[in-house]
């Protein structure tokens, strides 16, 4: 009894140590490029462009940091970015877990239709040629010159994949849990609010991990409606605009500079929610 | 207990949403984002003169020039420049749709995206002519600008939309003298065949280590086989003048040779699909023999790049027969279109002038930024100050070719079909024969359609082509 | 409207609040999605530079269907979409299900394959130019230091290896996101189920089979179908690491029309064909994904 407990455990230890190796080779082919990203951002830029198998600077060029951040305003672009990506967040968020909640949940007269409607439009991805209608319409409206309106298409363009998500999830919890909040005199709101939410958490967590991050990367739509106001550009459209140059070389580096900085905030963000699924994992789920 | 929570939850949710499409500022002068910065207005009594650009390289001269100007101009004018470089003339008419354009746009010739004829008759820029005829005399010296207008590309008939004040050189090979050596050549060839057996000649001497020629990735076909293409007699449209019609057959002896040089394998492999920076990187690098640019090189390999492992040169374009049988072009650059809807066209010819004035200029020239396009502003330029875009030169063969109209065609554009052949990915005949077909299908229906006008030049001279007689015509 | 909702919460079975909280999707749904989709009906018949629009008739139907170079791009998006689901999709499956136990350092790889998704296309493009340059490229350097090529490839050049190359960035790109994706779905397995599973003796493999697999079925079809159209859709990293060549072997529907829409640098843009071609391009995504509904739906019939 003794001896092939051990034995399964050797062998579990095999497995693991498999494992193991297996994730570490994946995470070396996934940070080869990043690793070769952030040790550009310290080369010269003729370095940087000679390209070539060694991703180590011949010398470490800490000036490309200190020129990125003077050039930038770093400090307003990434309060802009903060403000886009909190934004596409937290309007995602309300909206596509209501919509989706109520999509499950509600029966109504042509819900499929409607649903198929939100659905089509995933694939109705026009990209850039949206962007003239929109702009004109928001021009009409006078709201042009406001990164709210940037929160707004941001979010509404990519809601139907996460009112998708939603639903989907929803889907999998079971019906009784809410037939029993019913009884107990909960209305379609309160289970929503006090049923609903909760057990989402996990789905949500996801949600706002990617729609914050799609926030974040936007960069067409925010250089649109920015044009003609540096102090209202997120980073994206900042830290592209430090590399171009118009007639001569572009500074490849400084940009790599501006970019590497720009990634420290969202991993923060990045590393919260994290933390916040993975707690979803462990307790929402066990209610359920 | 929560419910009232819920509600106002909701409420507010549905207010801002809906607060969303009415609420915004009415206008961009009054308009604070939520960052808090407030956008420009009229402060202070100034008279606030928008520029855009899209030129980088300059900037720091620019803002300097600007700073001074602000500071000490007799009219009180504020001069506020926004840089844009992505999708420049996109954002433009962007901007004019929206209310936010700018007063002045400063610009360079020969931009495919940039269509002189639409962004006149859609009303949104103004011809200068009455500026023009009343301009400082320091302005006239400065650009000499009655000999700087080009048909489609700064003017249309009689009306003049902008003015450059300097230019780029036509496309000269920069080439690297040590590797010349290396592969036992003397002087750079006067033909392409020359340039094709001097490439081979380097690369076999290269082993692997370096290559004879490199591809300028952003715009191969442009640069240099257009160029041969030009001085050869062939213009770079495949625009037939005389008759008013597309005819690329001029090209195919060109195309061939840059084939050789593909099959040849001295073509620096990968060179079409890097950026381009990435190509100057290898030039400066010693491991290309020749890469064909222009002159805002000269900056990159001195200050940027500078290279001071060899020497390098800078030599003329090569062509079919070593004679020069067409005019090359050298495009015209940083000038100035004002829009139709600005509220200060006064302060902002000023602007135009200030941009043209020999103190602001002499600086920019000297700095290398650009060329001198006027005899006057040749004269004043220490070129001693200038660096290495001297060898860049200009040359009496270089012009500007009156634009051909622009036709909405079907399928590749001439660049990408030509150079697709050079690479041997398809038969250069069918290619030609292709581009025949679809180029003039396309004039024919935009004519018809009323679209563009048939341009005609009867008495179409290669060699001067900006000197014919132009002629619109419905047919 | 407080009052309002307050009533139909109650009374009419939340047919009021269900509504309500319909409302702002819809209200985004109708100005993003629905105006701009219907705005280009507008250019759809017309020759439009994005200042002067000339009507033609159907001389863009015309020109669509005799269009061999939108024809191949749309064959490309097939190919590469499959190509990139085929390698991503058991990729990103086997390290949520790995990275979902506790795994010394299963947070750490969790945020490594997460961050290539927060890097902006322009600057990675950049590199995998520089680690797929035949010239000094450091993946060639890789493999010929490993014996496993003789010559450099010419992984972007070269019409036959193009796809597979820019497969493998758009794998590196995309992983993150449907293993966070999938990782979320496994939360809602409850880890009872687990425990009791591990009580009957059952070893990884099987637990993986008899479990994990059958209860994120629904997830996975959501996400699999994200992934669908994602492929679909993607063309940015593409336009910046090839432009669409070479010979416009890794030309996609997306990158094709975005050169139509915007020019290239010897063609002004084409906006009124551009409709067209988007249009045709939504309902091509639209019939695939009703296929793989329908398919996914009579699945679920059988098993």
């Amino acid at each position: 009894m003794e001896e092939t407990r051990a034995v399964y455990s050797r062998t579990q230890r095999f497995v693991r140590g498999i494992i193991f190796l297996f994730l570490v080779f994946v995470a070396v082919l996934v940070l080869y490029p990043i690793v070769y990203i952030v040790l550009g951002s310290f080369k010269e830029n003729s370095e940087l462009l000679r390209g070539g198998a060694n991703p180590i600077p011949s010398h470490y060029v800490i000036q490309n940091y200190i020129q990125a951040w003077r050039q930038a305003n770093f400090a307003a672009y990434t309060q802009n970015s903060l403000f886009i990506s909190l934004g596409v967040m937290v309007i995602t968020l309300v909206v596509c877990s209501m919509a989706g909640y109520v999509f499950d949940r509600k029966k109504f007269r042509g819900k499929e239709v409607l649903y198929g409607l939100f659905i089509a439009f995933m694939f109705v991805n026009v990209g850039s040629v949206a962007l003239r209608p929109l702009f004109e319409l928001s021009v009409a409206l006078h709201m042009n010159t406001s990164l709210f309106t940037v929160v707004l298409i941001s979010a509404g363009m990519s809601q139907a994949t996460n009112i998708f998500l939603v639903r989907g999830y929803m889907a999998s919890i079971p019906r009784e849990i809410d037939e029993a909040a019913k009884i107990d005199g909960c209305s379609f709101f309160g289970i929503y609010w006090r049923i609903a939410l909760p057990l989402l958490k996990p789905v949500l967590a996801t949600i706002g991990l990617l729609s914050f991050r799609q926030g974040w990367n936007e960069y067409i739509l925010p250089l649109v409606f920015t044009i003609s106001n540096d102090g209202m550009r997120p980073l994206t459209v900042g830290v592209t605009m430090l590399k171009n140059a118009g007639d001569g070389a572009a500074a490849w580096n400084i940009m790599f500079a501006g970019s590497t900085i720009s990634i420290l905030p969202i991993l923060i963000v990045y590393l919260f929610a994290s933390k916040y699924f993975m707690k979803g994992m462990t307790s929402g789920a066990v209610k359920g | 207990m929560k419910k009232p929570v819920l509600c106002a939850l909701t409420a507010t949710m549905m207010a801002v949403s809906l607060a969303g499409c009415g609420s915004a500022a009415p206008s961009s002068s009054a308009a604070t984002t939520e960052t808090g910065h407030a956008m420009p207005s009229a402060a202070g009594g100034k008279t606030v003169v928008e520029v855009w650009t899209n030129d980088r390289h300059d900037l720091d001269y620019v803002n300097k020039k600007t700073e001074e100007y602000n500071a000490t101009n007799p009219d009180n004018i504020e001069i506020k420049q926004t840089v844009v470089t992505d999708d420049y003339f996109n954002m433009l008419t962007m901007a004019k749709t929206s209310g936010t354009a700018p007063d002045l746009a400063a610009l360079n010739g020969g931009a495919a995206q940039f269509d002189l004829k639409v962004f006149a008759e859609s009303g949104i820029i103004r011809p200068l002519n009455e500026y023009l005829e009343n301009a400082s005399e320091e302005y006239v010296r400065n650009t000499d600008y009655k000999d700087r207008l080009f048909e489609g590309m700064n003017a249309l008939g009689d009306d003049i939309y902008w003015v450059p004040t300097g230019q780029r050189s036509g496309t000269r090979v920069l080439y690297n003298k040590t590797l010349f050596q290396e592969a036992g050549l003397t002087e750079f060839p006067k033909t392409l065949d020359g340039m094709v057996e001097a490439a081979k000649k380097i690369t076999d001497a290269g082993g692997g280590k370096f290559y004879g020629y490199a591809a300028t990735s952003s715009s191969p076909a442009e640069r240099c086989m257009e160029g041969v293409a030009e001085k050869s007699g062939q213009n770079q449209y495949g625009y037939d003048y005389a008759n008013g019609k597309f005819d690329f057959s001029g090209y195919k002896p060109i195309v061939e040779g840059f084939k050789q040089m593909f099959a040849d394998g001295s073509v620096l492999p990968g060179s079409q699909n890097q950026q381009v920076d990435a190509m100057r990187a290898q030039f400066a690098a010693g491991t290309v023999g020749m890469w064909p640019n222009a002159s805002q090189e000269a900056g990159v390999f001195t200050t940027q790049f500078p290279i001071d492992s060899f020497e390098w040169g800078v030599a003329e374009i090569p062509t079919l027969d070593g004679m020069v049988h067409g005019a090359q072009t050298a495009v015209p650059q940083k000038g100035y279109m004002m829009f139709a809807d600005t509220d200060v066209p006064d302060a902002a010819w000023k602007v135009i002038e200030y941009f043209a004035s020999e103190d602001f200029l002499k600086g920019y020239f000297e700095s290398g930024f650009s060329l001198p396009s006027s005899k006057h502003m040749q004269q004043v330029v220490d070129s001693t100050k200038s660096g290495r875009i001297q060898d860049f030169g200009t040359y009496d063969y270089e012009s500007v070719y009156p634009l051909p109209p622009s036709v909405t065609i079907e399928g590749e554009d001439r660049r990408t079909v030509l150079w697709s052949a050079a690479m041997g990915e398809r038969d250069i005949d069918e290619a030609i024969a292709d581009l025949n077909k679809r180029y003039n299908e396309a004039l024919d229906r935009d004519v018809a359609m009323g679209k563009v006008k048939r341009l005609v030049i009867k008495d179409f001279d290669p060699l001067h082509p900006n000197e014919g007689t132009v002629e619109y015509r419905n047919q | 409207m407080k009052t309002r909702h307050k009533k139909g919460g109650i009374e009419s079975g939340g047919g009021v609040s269900a509504a309500l909280m319909m409302f702002p999707a819809l209200f985004l749904l109708v100005v993003t999605s629905i105006y701009p989709f219907l705005w280009m009906f507008r250019y759809i018949c017309s020759d439009y530079n994005g200042f002067v629009s000339y009507f033609t008739g159907p001389q863009n139907f015309i020109r669509m269907m005799n269009d061999q170079l939108f024809w191949q791009s749309v064959v490309h998006t097939f190919e590469y979409a499959f190509l990139k689901i085929l390698f991503v999709m058991p990729l990103a499956l086997v390290l949520a299900v790995l990275l979902g136990q506790k795994i010394l350092g299963s947070g750490f790889f969790r945020a490594v394959y997460f961050m290539p998704t927060i890097i902006s296309s322009a600057v990675y493009s950049l590199i995998f130019g520089f680690i797929y340059a035949v010239f000094n490229g450091s993946l060639n350097a890789i493999l010929s230091a490993m014996g496993l090529i003789s010559a450099p490839v010419d992984w972007l050049g070269n019409p036959d290896i193009v796809m597979l190359s820019i497969v493998i960035v758009a794998v590196w790109g995309g992983l993150g996101n449907y293993m966070i994706l999938l990782l979320s779905g496994m939360s809602s397995i409850s880890a009872d189920i687990y425990e009791s599973s591990k009580l009957d003796g059952a070893n990884g493999i099987q637990t993986f089979f008899r479990i994990t697999l059958p209860m994120l079925s629904p997830i996975l079809k959501v996400v699999l179908m994200l992934a669908i159209t994602t492929a679909f859709k993607d063309y940015q990293s593409i336009m910046v690491l090839t432009n669409g060549g070479p010979n416009n072997r890794s030309q996609v529907m997306f990158s094709y029309i975005y050169q139509v829409v915007f020019g290239t640098n010897a063609v002004i843009p084409q906006i009124g064909y551009g409709t067209m071609l988007s249009v045709v391009s939504a309902l091509i995504i639209g019939v695939v994904t009703a296929i793989y509904l329908f398919i996914s739906r009579k699945l679920d019939d059988v098993v």
